[in-house]
């Protein structure tokens, strides 16, 4: 189901009577039934792989604590490998398959291309990822498995998180299941205006935005000109960050309805000053997951087992191996195509040179090393979607090199809307960061006049959410 | 006190809420009229040609049947003369009762000479549009001559109207347009949004879309703002279009500049229009539009007159009949259109005439053929 539909907030407003007329046991029942329901609204044929991927793992998670350690590595490795597999069958299979045959057409051995029709279930890269910490949790002894299928089923399903995250940990969200929270018109405010937030992220600038990203794209690449491509990269990079913070504004909003806190998954990213505090701020569940699951493990060193924090780790020692699979991993699980994978390894690169730079620039003023951080960072960062977005590693290539070509800044290929619109979102981030952390908070005091802001900023949210309110409109991390 | 605030706290959620509808209801026009025809607003009206009671005039798939039924009960099987152009010939400036476009006069002069005109337009109508239209028609009708506006001013346009996109769900025209460069290009745009389009054609039969449909047709019935928020949303980008004007004083005499990426695609889109009716063996007559002339044109006029240049070349090559009438049409025959900004009350039109324009074109363009079919 949409989070952008009327039937969302209709479920929404019809779980939320019934929640918190209801005692702690029927509560979970209603989580349990309302997630199962909002999943199969999109097509129930997915609904029985994930229910297989959750009995399956819960058994296991069950019986794993009371084998001894070799029986235990064993299941674990069972459930990982079930986990994985299923993954890769419905995610990666037929890109292996395609890039199998390339290769072996490469080498002069001729196979007959087959097709094979396979398609993606909603969410599966998220709840996969929710399973996987949830057994290796158990496995190392971090956390008890959980007894009740019911409330473990809630965890892994949980409507507002189930299809693009944040990814959460088990030790965040059960107990939060498991207390009897009293009603209180703070949870229903907050999470309504969070709602709305999020709506109007979704439905008034990503989908606007959307149509010119999706030109700029058409054009072939060798036509684009360095200002096309600058603009292109900002465009998408704004596109993708408010898609998918509205919807995790979304899924924190709905569960804040219901008392139920989950963090953040976004905090101003294209602020951050270096690669490091991107990670920190950008899909904060994922890079949390990656940095506890994938890159701690392969350094050997503590794990922090929570959702939040981001890829932001102080090791004394660089050791670039893990860090390569850590980010081609990163690259990978967002999709299957090359394209992901080189994403992946920018990152990979800008972090390492992020690490070389960084000790030369300790004798500056904070001041300089702050805004010279931004200013490096953000053109970076930005360029690193050129490849998330286009459809072939040529494209990406032809595009990079465009900036490096002088006589084509002179140029412009798209209409001037384009370019007029990019400029007035990159101002608006910064002028809604300003006016949110700095000059907000500075009226906040007097309650009467921060009362007619946010009576009027309401309002106007309203207005435009009314208008632009269609729910044709995917969300991109539904494709991950 | 603490209670005291909570509801307070409630209210702000809730006045804003209402203060929203507020707006939306003094935002609301008071005229409903579509993105589209914002330019016909009280100088210009949009008038599709008409013969012995049945249309000649069509703008896209949509309304071909139209074309069709009258060619059915009019056309006796006569050969058809294609005519593509834009939002000039289905519009008159300052019209009269009886005021008729150039289609509706040339194609009662082609009758006599047994030929059935039809004619084509849309609003800044590209040639890549064109291009899409022209080898769907050719399998609708006995085609014979193809007349084409070429137009400066739709140079910079790239979007292709999902009207017209339909003419690829036609197997012929897949074919036809797969086998040159831009037709790929076009086919894969298509089918990029012809995957959402499955996708919601999809959703239509899941639980979702049937209770999303449900949902949207009540509010429709028991709120009334909800059905008008495609007229708030034209009304909306019509402000900020004259807003972005009057911050960057944009006015009609503005200059234009080319934009490459769409502009190769339409001359590339072109030249494939010419080729495939030199294929057909069907003779096309090539023009460059009228435009107003008694003030500055407002494009950059070494690359106004480059576009004119290559035009001439490419029909050349092709074979095609070339003919520049962007002169024909005296000041006087010009008029002037609602303002595009909120500083001035009203512009100077550049590209729709009266209806002493559409018979001067309509003459000239009859002049034109008959040197094609002597």
């Amino acid at each position: 189901m949409l989070f952008n539909s009327l039937s969302y907030l209709l479920l929404l407003f019809l779980f939320t009577i019934l929640y918190w007329q209801s005692n702690l046991q029927i509560r979970i029942i209603l989580i349990f039934a309302t997630s199962l329901l909002f999943y199969g609204f999109s097509g129930l044929e997915f609904l029985w792989i994930l229910l297989f991927s959750i009995t399956f793992n819960w058994f296991i998670a069950k019986y794993l604590i009371n084998l001894n350690k070799s029986y235990r590595f064993f299941l674990l490795l069972i459930s990982l490998t079930f986990n994985i597999g299923l993954l890769f069958y419905f995610k990666y299979l037929i890109f292996f398959i395609n890039n199998a045959l390339l290769f072996s057409n490469f080498l002069g051995i001729k196979v007959d291309p087959f097709f094979l029709n396979i398609i993606l279930p909603l969410g599966i890269s998220f709840y996969t990822f929710q399973i996987i910490s949830y057994v290796l949790d158990v496995y190392q002894g971090t956390i008890k498995p959980e007894n009740n299928f019911i409330l473990f089923s809630c965890y892994v399903i949980f409507f507002p998180q189930l299809v693009a995250g944040p990814i959460l940990r088990s030790s965040e969200i059960i107990p939060q299941f498991l207390k009897k929270t009293k009603f209180s018109y703070d949870h229903i405010i907050v999470g309504l205006t969070m709602i709305l937030y999020g709506l109007f992220l979704k439905v008034v600038l990503a989908d606007n935005i959307a149509p010119l990203v999706d030109y700029g794209y058409s054009i072939p690449a060798n036509t684009l000109s360095a200002i096309d491509v600058w603009t292109l990269a900002f465009l998408f990079g704004f596109q993708i960050y408010f898609d998918f913070s509205s919807y995790s504004h979304i899924a924190i909003g709905s569960a804040r309805i219901i008392g139920i806190y989950i963090p953040e998954n976004f905090n101003f990213p294209y602020l951050a000053t270096s690669p490091k505090e991107f990670w920190k701020r950008w899909h904060i569940s994922l890079s949390s997951w990656v940095r506890d699951y994938i890159y701690l493990p392969l350094v050997k060193s503590k794990v922090f087992h929570k959702s939040t924090g981001g890829f932001f780790i102080k090791l004394n020692k660089i050791q670039l191996f893990p860090l390569f699979i850590t980010w081609g991993i990163m690259g990978f699980w967002h999709g299957a195509n090359w394209t992901f994978l080189v994403w992946g390894l920018y990152h990979f690169l800008f972090i390492c040179i992020n690490r070389l730079i960084a000790p030369l620039t300790k004798n500056l003023s904070g001041i300089i090393v702050w805004w010279s951080g931004l200013i490096f960072t953000l053109p970076a960062i930005m360029l690193a979607w050129v490849p998330f977005r286009a459809q072939s590693i040529s494209d990406v290539m032809i595009m990079w090199l465009k900036i490096f070509d002088l006589k084509s800044y002179a140029q412009l290929n798209m209409r001037e809307n384009t370019y007029l619109i990019t400029v007035m979102i990159f101002c608006g981030f910064f002028i809604t960061y300003l006016l949110k952390k700095r000059i907000y908070h500075q009226f906040h005091s007097k309650l009467f006049t921060s009362k007619i802001f946010n009576c009027f900023l309401i309002g106007f949210i309203i207005f435009f959410v009314i208008i632009f309110f269609r729910s044709n409109n995917q969300f991109i991390y539904f494709q991950f | 006190m603490k209670k005291f605030l909570l509801i307070k706290k409630d209210l702000t959620l809730i006045i804003g809420f209402f203060l929203g509808i507020i707006l939306l209801y003094l935002f609301l026009p008071k005229n409903k009229i579509s993105f589209n025809d914002l330019a016909y607003e009280e100088y210009t009206q949009r008038v599709m040609g008409y013969a012995n009671g049945e249309r000649v005039h069509c703008n896209d798939l949509d309304d071909i049947y139209l074309c069709i039924e009258g060619y059915k009960k009019n056309g006796n099987g006569d050969s058809v003369i294609l005519w593509f152009g834009n939002s000039q010939l289905h519009s008159i400036n300052s019209y009269s009762q009886g005021d008729e476009t150039a289609s509706s006069l040339l194609h009662m002069a082609l009758r006599k000479k047994g030929y059935y005109l039809i004619t084509f337009s849309q609003p800044n109508a590209n040639l890549q549009e064109n291009y899409l239209l022209f080898s769907y028609l050719l399998n609708q009708f006995p085609v014979k001559n193809i007349i084409l506006s070429t137009v400066y001013d739709d140079m910079r346009e790239d979007e292709i109207r999902t009207s017209i996109y339909k003419t690829l769900e036609d197997t012929y025209v897949l074919n036809e347009v797969d086998k040159t460069t831009i037709g790929k290009n076009l086919i894969i745009n298509y089918k990029k949004k012809y995957l959402i389009n499955n996708d919601t054609k999809a959703r239509e039969e899941t639980n979702q879309d049937y209770l999303e449909n449900l949902i949207n047709k009540k509010l429709e019935k028991i709120w009334q703002l909800w059905s008008e928020r495609d007229t708030l949303r034209s009304h909306l980008f019509h402000n900020l279009y004259l807003l972005r004007n009057t911050i960057f004083q944009i006015d009609p005499t503005t200059i234009r500049k080319k934009i490459l990426g769409p502009y190769t695609k339409n001359m590339t889109a072109y030249k494939e229009i010419l080729n495939l009716a030199e294929k057909k063996k069907i003779e096309t007559l090539v023009y460059i539009q009228p435009i107003r002339n008694d003030i500055k044109i407002p494009y950059d006029l070494n690359e106004y007159n480059l576009f004119k240049k290559e035009i001439a070349t490419i029909s050349k090559i092709s074979g095609a009949y070339f003919s520049n009438l962007e002169n024909i049409v005296p000041s006087k025959f010009w008029g002037k259109t609602s303002s595009i900004n909120f500083k001035n009350k009203e512009d100077l039109d550049f590209m729709h005439f009266q209806a002493e324009g559409h018979q001067l074109l309509s003459k000239n363009i009859l002049y034109e053929l008959n040197k094609i079919n002597k």
